[in-house]
């Protein structure tokens, strides 16, 4: 009894150490990748409570963030933001927002802890007209106006979007300019004509009476030159700001005559109410030190000024407050600066509580870097470089540096310098340079998914590639030739005029080295592959009317080295044409761009360029076939993929996918489809293509997948040459049905190009997955395929298990891009997700082949060995003595 | 040797893309200039004419003028110095619109190979012309030639009209078939047979052996019956 | 009495021929030798008969020594009939034995004609040689039909080098 007893309590015991894991471990979670939620840059915002404030911006986003740390407590993604755009935001007991614009408005109220919706009503109206909102009560006002004649409200009850059917309709002929109208309180305000003759006019919406008060503005404001704006302050009371030269007035509207305060206020003020008290906030720059900000808070009824510092620190120049909460003497205030960044001050303390970078919602480029190697080994490294010849210097330096190694292993520290940026040996550790649609420049670590070094630039926008923005990223020196520092280019577009600008920087400390305000606009970019004796490679920019430049104009003789192999094509994707420029011509005085080739695609929009990427390497150049010859790759490194829609008649829209060698212009190879209809996406590797697309037939995303082969001899198994063209490849093609609506698709690349490639596609449910080379390829050469290759036979419909996608449950809103890059190790390939949101995470296409597992253990082995040695020469001594003794007897 | 046969293989490839596919035929006419002498705004002098009779099947007639002395010793330097020989083409469509392209190769490779070029027009699928791109059928590139003059004589030019081709579409009818094949396989194969019919195998030796043995036994048992008497 | 007793063998057994009265007085056991019995005898011929057949048997010997290999070759193209054409441990157990025991009886050239190192027999030793390298010969074939050699341009494809790139293209769409 007893014994048993024990018997089943071990058992027990044991069961509860057995537990059965499929897939990822919970606590793996967080281990290999990370996720940053963004919502965008803030339209309009609203404390709900002192933990709490709800925003919205204007990426059609609604969220509610903590106000401790600026952490998301809930989300809601509303539609598109092309031509949607939210409204009115109003917070009450609940959060009510009409947004919309293209297919009609919708208003909604959601919960205010947990986001959820509770009703929802659709408003058509005509979209050409701007409509004004306005909630007074429980009645929601919308007010349409017509310049020049009239204006036209109407009234519906907020939950149900029930209206009594009337639209009052008001004459109005005092409305000429829109832009000089705001909403205020339950009024609606507009000034009128010119600075002596100006008159504010106001309409009190929810009275139903068309009584509309007229008033001078000199009668309020006094009479002084300067054009008067009109600034509405987001605020449940009717109050206005009347800007004239740059100092504002705060007038309350009241029915007959408004309230005029006296005292002079920045134009971008905002109203914090206080109990019964109303704080006037504005933000202006300190008079101690410049850089940072002071708030300057003024009482609207006594007009008692108070000046508090803070630090923060400006950057950016011109920031707003969205808005402002005060509880006696505690104020919060939010605002956001130009680079779209949020930060929330207490006051009286001024300091900043935290701040959210809300320009990372839009990356529009971004380059992977590798870091530079510890100091330790880089003088390690470079212990042979120094070829002086002489014995005791080389004996020296190898012992100082082995000294150093000694007392680092002793003491476990290092004294460096760089402090955490340093290559891991697995090439795991990288840094990512982000560049955002706003001009602000990030460093983030991939390890932790912190920002190391931001920069801003005012003024600025990205070039419009393709319906996608993007700015010109490159490298052009890594961090492997220390002590060279690495350097990098950013090539953006300026606001105002349009020219390109240059911004030249080291990225691993952000410092800058040169920003150049270029003097023409950009039309096409290219980093040479050669580097010159510094290891920097050129940049060569070709600038709109054709003139070629290059940066830094050292490398100019290395560029006439090699000039008659460089080329360059551009594409206009309007005209859907295609020039190709040699720079055979150039001389030392002048680098000439001549054209060599030209193609014309008919009047089609250019709805992909491909290019394999510049840093793969292709492993096999070959397939083994069964009889065991070789089927040959045809790996042209200057293949382009051209796709483009064009319009017809019979068949809607046709796809066309053209195959162009670069260099000459030869169109290797081209496919039509017709009924086929964006989005497509497409991906270009090794020697093959995967290109997605719309058919309108059947109405599904289809994938397609053409592969290019040379024969079973190579043509030419040394160099390879767009020049020499001794046969067309062949070309296999397939065709699969997707289950999804693909927003981004990217192909893994790894260093070596040994492990299998694996197509990430980012879908609209917020999902990436996987899907590997070997459901794709084409399938023609099945028969004489080696059947020991592990071929997987056709499928015409792809499956998507779920546990093919990488980001496991934590969904990405709205993906834009896919970015990969290789680490050291083979088997890993390093991807980035962004769009709303941004996810880091790493891949192995192939299992990690070329790692130990995590639980390997070594101890129990390096036990094991060690004991069976010792136990070996122990039962040896045991057994001579044995054999002594009985000799003996 | 190996040259001219790798020429033969590209020359088969690019007329394995013959009988196309476009909607409508048409016919073309393409008027073609060279640059002999390369600069950045090269003068392009008249060369020739195609005459593309029909696009969907590709025939066509070349005629070009044999070059004079002049010419070939511009190419001839050409070719010495390595640079490019610029094609231009006008190519009048049927419905009358005219478009240009231009398309350069090594000069150095068009001497060596004894001026046999190939053009290749690429259509899309409503019968457009694309583009227009000389290439020379060869292996390897040359960096600079220096070609005898007799033999830069005249042009010997194939023109190849390529037409784009059929996108793939996915393939569920043999996978459907295959499936219920698969199926059918799997599935219940009822034998209906007989059991004679089914077991013939293992009852025919078992009564053979029977037989056997009761044919011995009856000579034992008749043996044993004479022996015992 | 020990020493005494072997005094008396040494005696018995030693002929002494100063001793021989004495011998013959002590013992009267002296037989008569058979007829055609000789003392100083039958030296002469056998000698003559073993040097004229070990002569003839040492060539026989060599030259089967030296057909040995070449007679394993059946016995060895059995083997590699059973042994199969898969890749698994018995075949190449198989195959390493077929090469292992050509190499091995190469290397022992010299301790197998050990015997015959009075005599020059280059005709065996060649022959033997060439019967062992029959057998690799065998062995080869074995593997070439196992698929092990590379004879195949698919076994060279990991060496193949990728080209070398000679023209570089850059650009994009038109940024303007």
């Amino acid at each position: 009894m007893a014994t048993f007893k024990s018997i089943s309590s071990i058992f027990l015991v044991f069961l509860t150490f057995l537990n059965v894991a499929i897939s990822l471990y919970e606590d793996q979670i967080g281990k290999f990748d990370w996720k940053q939620s963004y919502i965008g840059n803030i339209k309009f915002g609203s404390f709900d409570s002192v933990k709490r404030v709800v925003v919205a911006t204007d990426e059609n986003v609604i969220a509610s963030l903590h106000l401790k740390n600026g952490q998301i407590a809930w989300r809601q993604i509303l539609e598109s933001p092309h031509g949607n755009q939210i409204e009115l935001l109003h917070v009450d007991k609940e959060v009510i927002t009409v947004s919309g614009g293209e297919s009609g408005w919708y208003v909604r109220g959601w919960e205010l802890n947990l986001g959820t919706i509770l009703w929802e009503w659709t408003l058509y109206s005509d979209k050409s007209l701007k409509g004004y909102w306005v909630i007074s009560k429980d009645q929601l006002i919308h007010l349409v106006p017509a310049v020049g004649s009239h204006l036209e409200i109407t009234t519906y009850e907020v939950r149900t979007g029930r209206n009594n059917g009337k639209t009052l309709r008001i004459s109005a002929p005092w409305i000429t300019d829109l832009s000089k109208c705001v909403t205020a309180g339950i009024y609606w305000t507009c000034i009128s004509g010119e600075s002596s003759s100006a008159e504010l006019h106001y309409i009190d919406l929810s009275s139903q009476l068309d009584k509309v008060y007229n008033l001078s503005v000199e009668k309020l404001i006094g009479n002084a030159p300067g054009k008067v704006t009109l600034r509405s302050l987001q605020y449940a009371e009717p109050d206005i700001l009347l800007i004239r030269n740059g100092v504002g007035r705060y007038v309350r509207l009241q029915p007959e005559l408004p309230k005029v305060f006296t005292y002079g206020l920045s134009p971008n003020v905002a109203v914090a109410p206080n109990g019964d008290q109303t704080l006037l906030i504005q933000l202006e720059s300190s008079s101690e030190n410049p850089e940072n900000i002071q708030i300057h808070s003024v009482e609207l009824e006594e007009g008692k000024e108070n000046r508090i510092e803070t630090d923060y620190v400006n950057k950016t120049g011109i920031s707003h407050i969205i808005t402002a909460l005060c509880r006696g003497s505690a104020c919060r205030v939010l605002f956001s600066a130009q680079d779209h960044s949020i930060s929330l001050l207490q006051l009286p303390a001024g300091k900043v509580a935290w701040t959210r970078e809300e320009a990372l919602s839009h990356i529009v480029a971004t380059e992977f870097l590798e870091l530079p190697v510890s100091e330790l080994d880089a003088s390690i490294e470079h212990e042979f470089d120094s070829v002086s010849g002489d014995v005791f210097g080389t004996l020296y330096h190898r012992l100082t540096s082995q000294a150093r190694q000694l007392s680092v292993l002793l003491t476990g520290q290092q004294s460096t310098s760089n402090t955490g940026l340093v290559r891991d040996e697995f090439g795991l550790h990288k840094l990512i340079i982000v560049a955002t649609n706003v001009g602000k420049l990030f460093a983030i670590d991939t390890i932790t998914g912190n920002v190391v070094w931001s920069r801003f630039f005012n003024n600025v926008e990205s070039f419009s590639l393709l319906n996608k923005h993007g700015m010109l990223l490159f490298v052009q020196r890594t961090a492997r030739y220390s002590p060279l520092i690495p350097q990098c280019v950013l090539l953006m577009k300026d606001k105002i005029t349009g020219n390109g600008i240059m911004y030249t920087f080291d990225p691993i400390t952000g410092e800058s080295l040169q920003l150049e305000r270029l003097s023409y606009q950009i039309n096409q970019v290219m980093l040479l592959p050669y580097e010159d004796d510094e290891h920097l490679k050129g940049l060569l920019i070709l600038s709109g009317d054709s003139q070629v430049h290059l940066y830094p104009s050292s490398s100019k003789s290395i560029l006439l080295k090699h000039a008659s192999t460089t080329f360059l094509y551009t594409a206009n994707p309007k005209q859907g044409t295609l020039h190709g420029l040699s720079l055979a011509y150039s001389t030392p005085e002048n680098i000439k761009a001549v054209p060599t080739w030209s193609l014309n695609l008919g009047q089609a929009e250019l709805v992909a360029v491909g290019i394999r990427p510049i840093n793969e390497r292709v492993h096999s150049q070959g397939r083994v076939l069964a009889d065991r010859s070789v089927l040959y790759k045809y790996v042209n490194p200057n293949l382009l993929a051209i796709a483009t829609i064009k319009d017809d008649s019979i068949h809607k829209h046709v796809l066309n996918i053209y195959l162009v060698d670069g260099v000459t212009g030869l169109i290797v190879y081209s496919t039509v489809h017709k009924r086929a209809d964006k989005p497509v996406h497409l991906v270009h590797s090794e020697n093959w293509l995967v290109y997605s697309y719309y058919n309108e037939r059947f109405r599904r995303i289809e994938l397609g997948a053409i592969e290019l082969y040379e024969g079973s001899v190579q043509s030419n198994s040394t160099a390879f040459s767009s020049h020499a063209v001794s046969q067309l490849p062949h070309a296999e093609a397939q065709a699969y049905i997707f289950p999804g609506t693909p927003l981004a698709m990217q192909a893994t690349i790894t260093e070596r190009g040994i492990t299998n490639k694996h197509i990430l596609v980012g879908l609209s449910n917020g999902a990436v997955t996987e899907i590997p080379w070997a459901f794709l390829e084409p399938r023609g050469n099945q028969g004489i395929l080696n059947p020991e290759e592990g071929y997987i036979p056709y499928i015409p419909e792809l499956p998507l298990p779920s546990e093919a996608t990488i980001n496991y449950n934590q969904s990405l809103a709205r993906i834009r891009g896919l970015q990969v890059a290789p680490a050291r190790l083979e088997s890993t390939c390093l991807v980035l997700v962004h769009g709303l949101d941004v996810y880091y995470t790493r891949v192995t296409p192939s299992k990690t082949f070329d790692l130990l597992k995590e639980d390997f253990d070594h101890w129990l082995i390096a036990i094991v060995l060690i004991g069976l040695t010792v136990a070996s020469y122990v039962t040896k001594r045991l057994a001579s003595r044995k054999a002594l003794k009985q000799a003996w007897k | 040797m190996l040259m001219k046969g790798y020429c033969l293989c590209l020359l088969l490839q690019f007329g394995r893309i013959f009988g196309g596919n476009i909607e409508y035929d048409g016919w073309a006419n393409i008027n073609l200039q060279h640059a002999l002498i390369a600069s950045e705004n090269p003068v392009f002098t008249e060369r020739g004419n195609v005459t593309i009779q029909s696009l969907q099947t590709g025939l066509s007639t070349v005629y070009q003028k044999p070059l004079s002395q002049t010419d070939r010793v511009k190419l001839r330097d050409l070719a010495a110095n390595n640079e490019f020989y610029q094609l231009k083409s006008i190519v009048t469509a049927s419905d009358g619109s005219e478009s240009v392209f231009i398309s350069s190769v090594k000069a150095c490779m068009l001497a060596e190979s004894d001026l046999n070029d190939i053009l290749s027009v690429s259509l899309d699928y409503s019968g457009k012309v694309v583009t227009v791109t000389l290439a020379v059928a060869s292996t390897a590139t040359c960096e600079g030639a220096v070609v005898p003059i007799d033999k830069l004589k005249e042009f010997s030019t194939s023109v190849y009209v390529r037409h784009p081709e059929n996108g793939p579409v996915p393939d569920t009818i043999t996978y459907t078939q295959k499936l219920e094949k698969q199926a059918k396989e799997k599935g219940e194969v009822k034998d209906n047979r007989s059991f004679l019919a089914k077991y013939w195998m293992y009852i025919v030796p078992v009564v053979i052996i029977m037989v056997l043995s009761s044919a011995a036994n009856p000579d034992g048992a008749a043996t044993g019956n004479n022996a015992a008497r | 009495m020990a020493t005494n007793k072997i005094q008396n063998r040494r005696l018995k057994w030693s002929l002494d021929s100063t001793r021989n009265n004495r011998v013959s007085t002590v013992n009267d056991t002296v037989l008569a030798s058979p007829p055609a019995y000789s003392t100083s005898g039958t030296l002469g011929s056998s000698e003559v008969a073993k040097k004229t057949d070990t002569g003839h048997l040492i060539i026989k010997k060599s030259w089967e020594l030296a057909l040995a290999p070449i007679k394993q070759v059946p016995m060895n193209l059995f083997i590699m009939y059973m042994a199969g054409n898969s890749i698994s441990i018995f075949p190449i157990m198989m195959v390493g034995m077929l090469f292992m025991r050509p190499i091995q009886a190469l290397f022992s050239l010299n301790s197998t004609f050990k015997m015959l190192e009075n005599s020059s027999a280059i005709g065996q030793k060649f022959v033997y040689i060439l019967g062992n390298f029959i057998n690799i010969g065998l062995a080869l074939y074995k593997c070439q039909s196992m698929g092990l050699l590379p004879t195949h341009s698919s076994d060279w494809l990991a060496f193949v080098e990728p080209q070398v790139r000679q023209e570089y293209l850059g650009g994009g769409v038109a940024l303007f």
